[in-house]
């Protein structure tokens, strides 16, 4: 028994199933990639959690248990007490299940010690001391089919990245090309091609480098050699990440 | 996410708590300590609520509320009030990290059955929550649903109220996988037609 839609039934299915949260692994990563940069698709989500929102309201009040707020206050101060640039990566609401998990995670590793590391070979000596300067951000991608799989490191002046790929294969014909997506409803606006084996230190365009925030998406994808010619996504968008604080 | 320009329905006791709310955020936005105590004054219930449901044990849930408040306390600047209600905002942003962290616990234990069309014995024990949604009956979207079939009723309010994924949703309705993405596919189908009707 298979069922067919058509292409329009398809998209608004997947965007029902990704609000009610039965999507996982790379379903589910395929379906934020395309709320981020697939304007229909995006459309399609909103009305579904329009329609659905009247089901909150089927959540009984629980009353938490009164220390709760202190302890966040409490942590609220110890973060501010190690200075905005040291907040923990909330690393475990971004985890996945599947060899994606493990293949971002090699590729995090390696783009935080290029960045880290690497970057600055020669600090100029009217460099900031590290707890004034903005933290590294981090993003990290996988495609559903395993074909991709890199981690992008922006520098703490923004004005350079880090693309460590861990897999990036590319069809005959075809580049990969890296967009960022400012938040929610901002258009893509290309970061560069991306091509492996090796890590490359890229520059970031001078326009973006604001944009370049926690709330950001990073998105890539599937372009004709050279890239995209009309200056947004004109192929699959087959894989994205959020821009974390590292 | 739940975003869309709609007639908040939760905040029952009207647009005088919405405003206070959504200026609290505001000022949350803006660094204020007491705004993020207010939020939390009028929230916690609801939301420690969802992150109960959803992740059905009370220490991940405290855990869940603690993360969900600091997010708040950091993310209130990108709520913007003219696309969805504050008390939306919320409780969605309470319910998607509630499914993460339920998600990321799931790959930490053992998954033999996670990804297989594994069949269990169902729980046909009564929803002992079920009177818990009660005050969402009266409301279209519940007159919807119970046009659907009963499996694709459940399955759909599996989904919603306890964040389970299609394999997490077949195991507990007892049948195979694409069985399951059948059913919601086509309930999905009809729910939205009958909400469109």
């Amino acid at each position: 028994m298979t069922d067919t839609f058509t292409p329009q039934e398809e998209r608004d299915l997947v965007a029902a199933e990704y609000v009610l949260g039965l999507l996982e692994g790379e379903a589910l990563m395929s379906a934020r990639g395309r709320a981020a940069t697939e304007p229909a698709f995006a459309a399609a989500v909103a009305q579904w959690e329009a329609r659905l929102e009247p089901l909150f309201e089927g959540f009984a009040e629980v009353a938490p248990p009164a220390h709760l707020w202190e302890s966040i206050k409490r942590s609220l101060d110890s973060q501010e007490a190690a200075g905005s640039s040291v907040v923990p990566l909330q690393s475990r609401e971004r985890l996945w299940r599947g060899w994606a998990v493990a293949m971002t995670a090699v590729a995090a590793g390696l783009a935080l010690v290029l960045a880290l590391g690497v970057a600055q070979p020669d600090p100029p000596p009217s460099a900031p001391p590290a707890e004034q300067r903005a933290p590294t951000l981090f993003a990290s991608l996988a495609s559903e089919d395993g074909r991709a799989a890199l981690a992008v490191a922006f520098e703490p002046g923004r004005d350079t990245m880090v693309v460590t790929p861990a897999r990036l294969l590319a069809a005959t014909g075809r580049d990969h090309e890296l967009w960022l997506i400012a938040g929610e409803g901002a258009a893509p606006v290309s970061l560069g091609i991306v091509r492996g084996p090796t890590p490359r230190r890229m520059p970031v365009p001078a326009a973006l480098r604001g944009a370049v925030a926690p709330e950001a998406t990073v998105a890539l994808s599937v372009e004709p050699t050279g890239g995209s010619p009309t200056g947004s996504p004109t192929g699959p968008v087959i894989a994205s990440g959020s821009v974390t604080r590292v | 996410m739940w975003q869309g320009a709609h007639v908040d329905r939760l905040a029952k006791t009207g647009s005088i708590e919405r405003d206070e709310l959504a200026a609290a955020l505001g000022r949350v936005a803006g660094g204020s300590r007491s705004a993020l105590a207010e939020v939390y004054h009028k929230t916690s219930a609801k939301l420690f609520g969802i992150c109960i449901r959803i992740l059905g044990e009370r220490a991940e849930a405290e855990d869940a509320l603690q993360d969900i408040f600091i997010s708040v306390w950091r993310k209130a600047g990108t709520f913007d009030a003219a696309k969805a209600s504050p008390i939306t905002w919320l409780a969605a942003l309470a319910r998607n990290r509630s499914i993460d962290r339920k998600r990321s616990q799931a790959s930490r234990a053992p998954t033999s059955a996670m990804g297989d069309e594994a069949i269990e014995v169902a729980d046909e024990a009564p929803d002992a929550l079920a009177g818990l949604e009660s005050a969402e009956e009266a409301g279209r979207i519940a007159l919807c649903l119970g046009e659907l079939e009963e499996r694709q009723n459940r399955a759909i309010r599996a989904a919603f109220y306890e964040g389970l994924s299609y394999p997490e949703v077949a195991r507990r309705l007892a049948v195979p996988l694409g069985t399951m993405k059948s059913w919601v596919r086509r309930g999905l189908l009809r729910l939205r037609e009958c909400l469109e009707r």
